[in-house]
């Protein structure tokens, strides 16, 4: 038998919810949406058969409560949803950082705003690196490109979690949700993890009662709060970005996607060179932190940048920040659950080389 | 004709097999994500190639993404009659909406008909709605089987799958299709491995391997022993960059 015996043929959403049962999730509150439906009825039929809890709650704002008072209790939890369901959650996702608990969120994102529609889009950039809820702060936001990593982030996440005591966001478009691709659900690596000694598991009559808060209304309290968050924040800037550059070395042309896109591009990247154009690819694994570091490492030869996104521009602020001038940044997107093709991002990319020279 | 053999080792990949067209419609039902909608699509054009006049039905309201509905442009240039859902909207749907245009082709004895089914029991039930209008003796009821899809690994999950498609629908499964696959890591030896699981679920079922499904180079080497008709497997659904998945590594810089 060969190796890939060990492999089974999962869609993006049922390895995603799997891979958090195996990165010990035991708490999973949700609400349907597509399309991300096929997690919450994977956890609905396997977390029972772990001792799990799965809770499908009455609406996206109290899942991501439930998760709140899950994470609080010192619990492995997750929730996820689609683009409009995770806007409800952003109250929630605020009061879970200010409370310095850990979870982790899943949006398979579709088009929008508003409703938009149910085809892949990545126009949530903003909504998860720039967050929708109030206050200073910021989660790790990982993209996956294929199905087995979606499913190594996502085990993973609950580690890096835990050990922030943070959220992490999984951000697939609908694309990374729906496709069918082989998995294996292997060894997740591990961080040296603390007791959880802050959660609310009981006082057994030795010690105060822990709080679960982020109400602090002295406001030096709350400064002091907040240096410390940001103290953690740049701890994450520092050592949790991640990025994969491919054929940047001797790059005239340099694309940045991720997620689906990313492996739209990376075909264009191969077809430009046979065409003679030195193309290359830098793929944000996490969106936040942005990888800023492999953009430093783009050699002189570059001429010209682009960003190349199923949104209408959100990630391209990013990749102007992380360039800081230093070469021209185009755009090309396309919306509204459209998957950009091959040749138009090919066109794209020959037309910005007309006007950079 | 494909699919008017006995359901073992006939040869459609080529066209030669020939005998009585005692089937006109085909219901694919099974698990989702099993590769039933690419089987689907695969089988209705190797049977308008051969010249039978065709309908492909896709009643699918399981899946939102990946619905044989979104390759009508494919289908249609053939001359392969396709019917959708109700709305005349192929992507971005996920209502269950079924169009009472698929009573034309199960009426009409001159048309051969392709039932694309939504996954599992829950994609089944649709059938039931219109089951008298199905025509039993003209009829096959296929489950497919992918030993790969962890639900549906063991004899016993598919029993139950089976079990549960009749009780959903309405009708009897008659007949199991290979469909056995890892996408382009499939080897041999996973189509060897769905066939023995066919065959332990045929013992237990009586229900016969009428077709395996794989892509052309494969069927081509799949040793005699492997069971069902061969049915040459072109990946019509995925489009080309979801095949650039294998190669984007973990590298961290």
């Amino acid at each position: 038998m060969s190796k890939t015996m060990n492999k089974v043929l999962m869609k993006g959403n049922e390895a995603i919810a799997q891979a958090a049962i195996h990165g010990g999730c035991r708490y999973f509150f949700g609400y349907p949406i597509t399309p991300q439906n096929e997690i919450p009825e994977y956890m609905s039929r396997e977390m029972p058969k772990v001792g799990g809890v799965f809770l499908q709650a009455e609406s996206e704002v109290a899942a991501i409560n439930m998760v709140y008072g899950a994470a609080g209790a010192g619990a492995r939890v997750m929730t996820s949803s689609s683009s409009p369901g995770i806007a409800l959650k952003q109250e929630g996702i605020s009061y879970i950082v200010g409370s310095e608990v850990p979870c982790v969120i899943v949006n398979i994102s579709r088009g929008g705003p508003g409703l938009g529609g149910i085809q892949p889009a990545q126009s949530d950039y903003y909504q998860s690196t720039r967050g929708g809820g109030n206050g200073d702060y910021s989660f790790i936001v990982f993209a996956p490109a294929n199905i087995q990593e979606a499913a190594d982030l996502t085990a993973e996440a609950f580690e890096i979690a835990d050990y922030y005591r943070n959220p992490v966001m999984i951000l697939g478009d609908g694309m990374i949700g729906q496709m069918m691709e082989p998995v294996v659900f292997r060894d997740t690596p591990k961080r040296e993890l603390q007791p959880k000694d802050w959660a609310t598991t009981g006082t057994g009559g030795v010690r105060a009662p822990n709080i679960i808060n982020s109400l602090h209304l002295q406001p030096a309290d709350l400064e002091k709060h907040n240096e410390h968050l940001q103290a953690k924040f740049r701890l994450m800037r520092e050592n949790e970005a991640r990025s994969e550059s491919y054929r940047t070395d001797d790059a005239e042309f340099v694309f940045v996607a991720y997620g689906t896109s990313a492996r739209i591009v990376r075909n264009v990247v191969d077809e430009l060179r046979e065409r003679g154009v030195k193309a290359g690819l830098i793929r944000p694994i996490t969106l936040w932190p942005f990888p800023v570091a492999a953009f430093s490492e783009l050699p002189d030869t570059v001429r010209g940048v682009m960003s190349v996104e199923m949104s209408c521009g959100q990630m391209v602020d990013d990749v102007r920040l992380a360039l800081n001038g230093r070469f021209p940044v185009g755009f090309f997107g396309r919306s509204g659950g459209m998957v950009p093709s091959q040749h138009e991002v090919i066109e794209a990319c020959l037309e910005m080389l007309k006007e950079v020279k | 004709m494909i699919g008017a053999g006995t359901g073992t080792g006939g040869d459609c990949a080529s066209g030669d097999s020939t005998g009585a067209v005692g089937t006109r419609v085909w219901i694919i039902t099974g698990h989702y994500g099993s590769g039933k909608s690419e089987f689907a699509l695969n089988f209705a054009l190797k049977m308008r190639a051969q010249g039978a006049e065709l309908a492909l039905c896709d009643i699918d309201v399981v899946n939102p993404y990946f619905r044989s509905r979104e390759r009508r442009g494919l289908l249609e240039a053939q001359g392969i009659h396709v019917v959708g859902n109700n709305l005349a909207v192929d992507e971005g749907i996920d209502l269950p909406a079924v169009s009472a245009e698929l009573y034309g082709p199960l009426a009409d004895p001159a048309v051969h008909t392709v039932i694309d089914v939504g996954g599992d029991p829950v994609g089944a039930r649709l059938l039931r709605s219109f089951r008298r209008l199905i025509p039993a003796a003209e009829t096959e009821v296929l489950c497919v089987v992918n030993a790969m899809r962890p639900a549906t690994q063991s004899a016993d999950a598919l029993v139950a799958q089976i079990q549960g498609i009749e009780a959903a629908s309405g009708l009897a499964v008659t007949g199991l299709i290979n469909t056995t696959h890892l996408l382009e890591y499939t080897t041999v030896e996973h189509i060897q491995l769905g066939n023995d699981l066919c065959i332990e679920v045929g013992q237990r079922t009586g229900l016969p391997v009428r077709f395996v499904g794989a892509r052309e180079h494969l069927v081509l080497s799949l040793p005699e022993e492997i069971q069902g008709e061969r049915v040459g497997v072109a990946m019509h659904l995925r489009d080309n960059w979801m095949f650039a998945g294998k190669e984007l590594g973990h590298g961290t810089n």
